[in-house]
């Protein structure tokens, strides 16, 4: 009776055990938080406690039905007890869990638990109630429960049996052989004494007995632990041994390179996964990117996982602080919200799960690992050692990261500073920027790199350096509209193109594509919220740039901005100060500055070069009659001019006034020649579409052999220069002509101080009549033409010059009725036309200097045959200068447009004249003028074309 | 991929409600982060082709509201001719599909939409989504499970509709009954379908809710021919109808399909759903969850086992609404770019033209589908959805919609009168609601002394509309049959003016001092437009009349 008693009690007992083991194997599931002090034992304690002292149970009776078991109040009260502070307590948290969880596995897991629980809730009660004895009711409820426990962690993964079967097998060996020792002693110790077993030398066996297993299986424990995790686990026992060690140790790893490779190579293998590799945040962006794969392969397709900020992953792994499965991606509804992008790389890299890895609620890396190489699913086990480990590194790897963030922020400081010093360096961009690159292709790839900025609706190419043929050269223009810089600049953001072959927004594209360009990133330069252009820097490769190297050059775009403007303003600055601003060329200090150089540079080399210095004909005259600005205008037009008539490699000058001056490098006084006639043509050309009668005389002077210092050249140039002018302008000087010309009188030419007066007189004459314009200039050109091929001194030809611009100043006396009539003259018309030679040369001869020139002015309406006016010489008694001005006249006038009649063709022009001869022309004159003409000299300096006839005639 | 089908196999009931049905679950804040984000996706993929630069205006939005800002409103028009000459190579994603609607876009006849792969495979997870709603009992449970057999009522995949029936028979493995339906007409696919129902039995129902009374009306009414010796070779058929007789031979009434099957799950959706939900009720034994959808986006909300307002999807398009005053503002002027506001910023009670933003790599972008969508209320109080809830309330464009079978535009309505050859003076069109049922009602004054009868005109007005499908394709009649007899609808109504009303009342609004362009009342006056209401303008007949 006493053993059935005490039977009862222990069944009782065992019972009670049960329900508390069942109560810390459900507690897991609602709480995280590891069992401190494990309360419910209080219930077992008390049942044992009872059942010693005979209230559990209170009796039990042997019948013949069977046997009848008098439970007595306090297994009532204790089951109660338990029921409402640990089974309610159960109940109410796995419902709450149930509920808020958004995890459907762990949803049917704790479904499964309450179901497990109401069955043993029906089943044990049962088995206490009158009638409910004589049934193993609570048998069929533990089997029932059982059951459902076995799918529950078949299906479900409720626990991991292998853990279980290897703890189980780790207790009974250790509590197994501890209690077989026990009952192997107590027997020889039997054996030796022959003493009585009863209940007395049995409670003295346990309590000696008890302490000599505990002491034992502690002694055998840990070693024979390590058995059983081998014997299951294998080698990677080892590896979680190793993966303990690096854990303890992790404060003496010295960076995270050796922290992060360390760990998730000891941590794939101890659980031994395919692959795996640890996310952590990139720079600034906060995006996650992979820095330690497992394989540590290049082909590893981890490699290409990352994770923007903002992802739904990164998000819920923040804020939940537990694994992620890659399955529940495609099943929670706030991963809608993820990219395809996102979907594909985390479905190559076959990621199994995310873990987070949080220090102080942020999170700090992101562990993701992949299948494992069995292809079985990952245990409890498993899933217990990630979230351990991640939990217990998280706050060091923030450290190392930490650290690591600020030594990458010291370096890329101290490129910053560098490249920004070498911008700096010099106030010339393009002249730097080799070096800038060749300093930036130390931390990034680059094949191409360029500073454009925006000028009006055009991208200036302001320094470039390229590693391939580029279609784009330093100073080029092109149109920003467009173009990527257009965007950039209206956006202030930058725009990183990874693969151009791919995708292309810009026109600009196909350029870069051209030269085999495939990422390119364009940064703005922004100076005080104003973008100015764009930093462009390129390379061959596809996605050559990340999101960190994307920063730092946007950092290093915005430290240059302000020294690239700075540069700008001086070089701008700089221009100015050597550019003339009317005339668009370049000053006379420049000049100066040049012309040293040249002779330096020339007279190391021993080459030659030239200079041309040239004057503006009559441009006094044109300022006084149509007033300084329109000066101005003539002069920025003439600068043009000259700019467009020159070669590339020479240089232009405003030398002061209307005096211009050229350098012509590595040019011979001969090809000098070519060049300075082009711009004498070209300003006669161009003044003359426009009625302007103004044209330039030019200077010739060639170093060495017309001098060696700068003064020398100048003052050559400046002779020749003189020269030109003193025999009629609109012409070309070699110095080397006046030293081949003989002496005059005075030795030289002197600047009449009168010459200006005949200009003007002259400009005065044309002005009377519109079909007359330029008249004296042609007959100007023409006269000192034949004057030099019949080998007239300098002087005479001079002379006959100034006769032929002022030859009709007499017409100032003539009616404007008279000059512009389109009909026949009158007799009385005609007497006053031909008073005009002697009015002519009263005005001249009150001017002691262009007294020489009266015979020319009075004469040149006088005929080869005497009849001419005003005073009928005949022959050679008419003046040289006369005779030559009544052909050049007579020229000039058919080849002109007048008011009754058209210009007459060339080859009628050359019979008038031919007819004339003896007549009304000296015929020896005649002859070599129309030699001349026939020469194709008057198409030459063209001449002889009339203004169209609607032109208004502001000739001067 | 996980598909909601191979969850619905593996019997994780509780994965495929997350999966499908999750979305009910989301707060507005998550359903914004998710409207935003897959925004963002589809902005990069616009920018990357041609038709998104283009529709874009080159610009390249980086943010929700620089895409608000920089991108225009676009109609149909805007992505001609590319869509309708189906060129792949401007567009964002690689079509999967092409899907037509019915109605004409500008010169061509049909509007092309292509779905790319991801956006049907979405689609795929919201239409499971709606079958899950729709299966659900009162308590919200869902009793879906594979191989339930559904009547094919629907148009084929390559309409909006049929992709969508297409898109929810792959989520949960129905079967389509007929299970071979290729080629036939409409009344052989009902009848065959009947059949094999009775055999099989039938579980599941969808389409247009004017369709499915049509169905059971044809049911009542005998239309639907099941011959003796298929009942005699099929015992498991004859057994189910004599359950149904004797069901309804209890109730005193004809035999109704409810009578022969306990249908779990019937989807409806388009104009006037509402005015037959009672009805499908009445002869299907269960309420259509109604959902609100079209070719141009998939689904864009449904309603939940409680049938009152519907929830937005979250994942199929970007939603924007142009609140009523800003639409009308562009009503008066067509160059004002109307203002538009998102989800978290309407009102309840207020109605907003809904614009939508296709994700996924679908092609439209700002788009105006044409309706105007009321907002019930924030917040789905009964089932704790957090997300503003809507019903549909009429079109925004000129088409006047009966029962989403005819969608009448001016023109049509117009040709239509022309051609019965009856001289009349005006008239005005308008879509009414007559005995719970959708009207289209002509007010006509005709020329001097013609007489005609109201009911003649009507007829007539009928008959010519017939004809004109043909050339419009406005399927007003010819999609299934007599639709008239077995709705009891009615579809076109006339009253005949007294002579003078038009310019009687022209005159009465020039004595209100009204400007030119609001003198005469607009011709065409689609259901629920308020602007110049045709009460007013009867009143003003009748007073006329009075008068005379």
């Amino acid at each position: 009776m006493v053993d059935k008693l005490f039977e009862v009690a222990i069944v009782l007992c065992l019972l009670i055990w049960m329900l508390i083991q069942l109560h810390y194997f459900i507690y897991p599931f609602y709480r995280s938080a590891r069992i401190k002090i494990p309360l419910a034992y209080i219930f077992l304690v008390s049942a044992i406690a009872l059942a010693l002292l005979g209230y559990i149970p209170r009796g039990v009776e042997i019948t013949a039905s069977g046997i009848n078991v008098d439970y007595g109040i306090w297994i009532i009260v204790i089951g109660f007890l338990f029921l409402f502070i640990v089974g309610v307590q159960d109940i109410y948290f796995l419902l709450r869990r149930r509920k808020i969880s958004p995890d459907p596995v762990e949803h049917n897991q704790i479904s499964y638990l309450l179901g497990a629980i109401a069955i043993l809730a029906i089943f044990i009660p049962s088995s206490i109630v009158p009638y409910g004895g004589g049934y193993p009711i609570a048998h069929i409820g533990n089997l029932i429960v059982a059951c459902i426990l076995t799918y529950a962690v078949v299906a479900h993964h409720l626990v991991d049996a292998h853990v279980v079967l290897r703890r189980g097998l780790k207790l009974l060996g250790s509590y197994g052989a501890g209690t077989a020792l026990f009952v192997l002693l107590l027997f020889l110790i039997h054996l030796v004494f022959n003493f009585e077993i009863d209940r007395t030398t049995l409670a003295v066996a346990l309590c000696v007995g008890i302490p000599v297993i505990a002491f034992s299986i502690h002694i055998v424990d840990k070693a024979w632990q390590r058995k059983i995790e081998q014997a299951f686990i294998g080698e990677k026992y080892s590896y979680r041994k190793q993966l303990a060690s690096f854990i303890t140790q992790i404060r003496s790893i010295p960076n995270l390179k050796q922290f992060g490779s360390g760990l998730i190579s000891l941590l794939s293998q101890s659980i031994d996964c395919r692959g795996a590799c640890l996310l952590l945040p990139e720079g600034g962006s906060g995006d996650f990117a992979v820095r330690f794969t497992y394989p540590p392969a290049e082909g590893n397709p981890m490699l290409n996982l990352k994770s923007r900020h903002d992802s739904p992953v990164v998000e819920w792994l923040k804020r939940e602080n537990t694994i992620l499965p890659e399955r529940n991606i495609s099943i929670f509804p706030e991963f809608q919200s993820i990219w395809q992008q996102e979907k594909e790389n985390i479905q190559s890299a076959k990621v199994e799960m995310f873990i987070p890895l949080i220090n102080r609620g942020e999170l700090v890396a992101i562990l993701a690992v992949g299948d494992k190489r069995n292809g079985k699913l990952y245990t409890v086990e498993d899933i217990d050692l990630l979230e351990s480990v991640a939990s217990r590194v998280a706050a060091s790897m923030e450290k190392e990261y930490f650290h690591e963030q600020l030594r990458a922020h010291d370096k890329e400081l101290i490129l910053i500073n560098k490249l920004t010093s070498i911008i700096t360096s010099s106030v010339s961009i393009q002249e730097i920027f080799e070096g800038f690159t060749d300093a930036l292709k130390e931390v990034i790839p680059l094949d191409y790199a360029t500073i454009a900025l925006v000028e009006e609706d055009q991208l200036h190419i302001l320094a470039l350096s390229s590693q391939v043929s580029s279609v784009r050269h330093m100073g080029e223009r092109v149109p920003l509209k467009g173009t990527t810089t257009e965007w950039v600049v209206e956006h202030k953001k930058s725009l990183y193109e990874a693969d151009l072959k791919q995708l292309s927004r810009f026109w600009t594209a196909g350029h870069y594509v051209e030269e085999g360009i495939c990422s390119i990133t364009h940064l703005p330069l922004v100076v005080k919220d104003t973008a100015i252009g764009s930093l462009i820097i390129a390379s061959h490769q596809p996605n050559a740039y990340s999101q960190k190297q994307i920063r730092l050059l946007e950092q290093l775009a915005w430290q240059i901005a302000t020294p690239i403007e700075n540069s700008l303003l001086y070089s701008r600055a700089e221009q100015r100060s050597r550019i003339d601003e009317l005339t668009g060329l370049f000053n006379r200090r420049h000049f100066e500055e040049r012309l040293k150089d040249e002779l330096a540079r020339h007279s190391r080399h021993g080459n030659v070069f030239s200079l041309f210095l040239f004057d503006l004909d009559s441009f006094k005259t044109y300022n006084d009659i149509y007033g300084h600005p329109s000066g101005d205008k003539l002069l920025n037009q003439v600068g043009r001019i000259i700019k467009n008539s020159i070669r590339g490699a020479d240089q232009a000058f405003r030398y002061g006034g209307d005096e211009f001056i050229a350098i012509l490098p590595h040019t011979t006084i001969d090809d000098a020649y070519v060049v300075a006639e082009r711009v004498r043509a070209q300003i006669a050309v161009e003044m003359e579409a426009k009625n302007i009668a103004v044209t330039c005389s030019i200077g010739l002077a060639s170093y060495p052999s017309d001098g060696v210092i700068s003064d020398e050249l100048v003052t050559t140039a400046d002779t020749a220069l003189y020269y030109a002018k003193h025999t009629g302008g609109n012409r070309v000087y070699l110095s080397s002509k006046i030293l081949s010309e003989p002496a005059t009188e005075t030795g030289t030419f002197a600047r009449g101080a009168g010459l200006s007066a005949v200009y003007a007189l002259a400009a005065t004459v044309d002005a009377k009549d519109p079909y007359t314009y330029g008249h004296s200039r042609k007959v100007n050109t023409y006269a000192v033409a034949l004057a030099e091929t019949i080998g007239l001194s300098p002087d005479d030809v001079s002379r006959v010059s100034t006769a032929a611009l002022l030859h009709d100043i007499g017409k100032i006396g003539v009616s404007d009725k008279v000059l512009s009539k389109k009909g026949e003259l009158s007799p009385e018309d005609w007497e006053a036309i031909k008073a005009h030679p002697r009015l002519g040369a009263n005005i001249v001869g009150n001017m002691p200097d262009l007294v020489t020139c009266l015979g020319g002015i009075l004469h040149h309406h006088e005929r080869w045959d005497g009849t001419g006016y005003p005073e009928g010489l005949k022959g050679k008694n008419i003046p040289i200068e006369a005779r030559i001005l009544a052909i050049a006249d007579a020229f000039s006038a058919m080849t002109s447009k007048r008011p009754y009649r058209n210009a007459l063709c060339e080859e009628k022009v050359m019979k008038e004249l031919r007819q004339g001869a003896g007549t009304q022309f000296d015929p020896e004159l005649v002859e070599v003028f129309i030699g001349l003409v026939e020469d194709g000299f008057a198409k030459k300096v063209k001449i002889g074309q009339d203004p169209p006839s609607e032109q208004p005639n502001p000739q001067v | 991929m996980l598909r909601p089908i191979d969850l619905l196999r593996q019997g994780k009931k509780e994965e495929l409600w997350q999966m499908c049905c999750g979305f009910i679950d989301l707060s507005l804040e998550q359903f914004m982060v998710i409207q935003e984000r897959l925004l963002l996706e589809q902005l990069e993929l616009l920018k990357n082709c041609e038709m998104g630069r283009r529709i874009m205006c080159g610009a390249m939005p980086e943010t929700v509201e620089e895409f608000r800002e920089q991108v225009p409103l676009t109609t149909y028009a805007d992505y001609l001719p590319e869509l309708v000459e189906k060129r792949e190579d401007v567009l964002p994603a690689k079509p999967a599909m092409w899907v037509h609607t019915i109605g004409r876009a500008g010169e061509y006849n049909f509007k092309w939409i292509p779905l790319p792969q991801r956006f049907l495979y979405e689609l795929e997870k919201v239409t499971g989504g709606v079958g899950l709603l729709a299966s659900c009992n009162p308590q919200g449970n869902s009793l879906v499970k594979e191989h339930l057999k559904i009547l094919s009522t629907m148009g084929s995949r390559y309409y909006g509709s049929g992709v969508v029936a297409h898109s929810m028979q792959q989520a949960l493995g129905y079967d389509f009954l007929p299970s071979n339906a290729e080629g036939m007409a409409f009344q052989e696919k009902i009848e065959t379908g009947f059949r094999e129902a009775l055999c099989r039995g039938l579980d599941a129902f969808g389409g247009l809710p004017s369709i499915l009374v049509y169905i059971g009306e044809m049911f009542k009414q005998g239309a639907i021919n099941i011959d003796t010796r298929f009942l005699l070779s099929h015992p498991t058929a004859s057994a189910r109808l004599i359950k149904g007789l004797i069901k309804s031979k209890l109730a005193r009434r004809p035999m109704l399909p409810k009578d022969l099957w306990s249908i779990k799950v019937v989807v409806g959706g388009g104009a006037d759903s509402a005015i037959f939900q009672k009805r499908v009720e009445e002869l299907w034994g269960k309420r259509p969850l109604e959902l609100y959808g079209g070719t141009e986006g998939g689904v864009y909300a449904t309603q939940a086992w409680d049938y009152e307002g519907m929830t937005f999807i979250s994942n199929l398009n970007f939603f924007e609404f142009i609140p009523e005053r800003e639409q009308f503002k562009w009503q008066l002027d067509h160059s004002y770019q109307p203002k538009t506001v998102l989800l978290d910023e309407v009102k309840a009670g207020e109605s907003y033209e809904i614009v939508i933003t296709n994700f996924h790599g679908g092609v439209l972008v700002r788009h105006r589908i044409g309706d105007i969508v009321k907002i019930t209320s924030l917040r789905n109080e009964k089932l704790g959805i957090d997300i503003p809830q809507m019903t549909f309330e009429r079109r925004a464009d000129d088409l006047i919609d009966i029962a989403s079978l005819g969608r009448l535009t001016e023109r049509v309505i117009w040709e239509a009168i022309e051609n019965t050859g009856i001289p009349y003076v005006d008239y005005v069109a308008r879509k009414e609601v007559i005995d719970n049922k959708p009207v289209l009602h002509l007010y006509l004054e005709l020329r001097d002394d013609y007489i005609a009868s109201e009911g003649s005109m009507a007829a007539e007005i009928r008959e010519q509309f017939k004809k004109l499908d043909g050339k419009y394709r406005c399927n007003f009649y010819s999609l299934i049959g007599d639709m008239e007899t077995m709705l009891g609808l009615k579809p076109v109504e006339v009253t005949l003016l007294p002579q003078g009303a038009f310019s009687n009342y022209i005159a009465q609004r020039e004595a209100e001092n009204a400007d030119l362009g609001h003198l005469k009342t607009p011709t065409h006056q689609p259901f629920g437009q308020d602007a110049f209401p045709a009460w007013s303008f009867q009143s003003c007949c009748g007073s006329c009349a009075s008068r005379s």
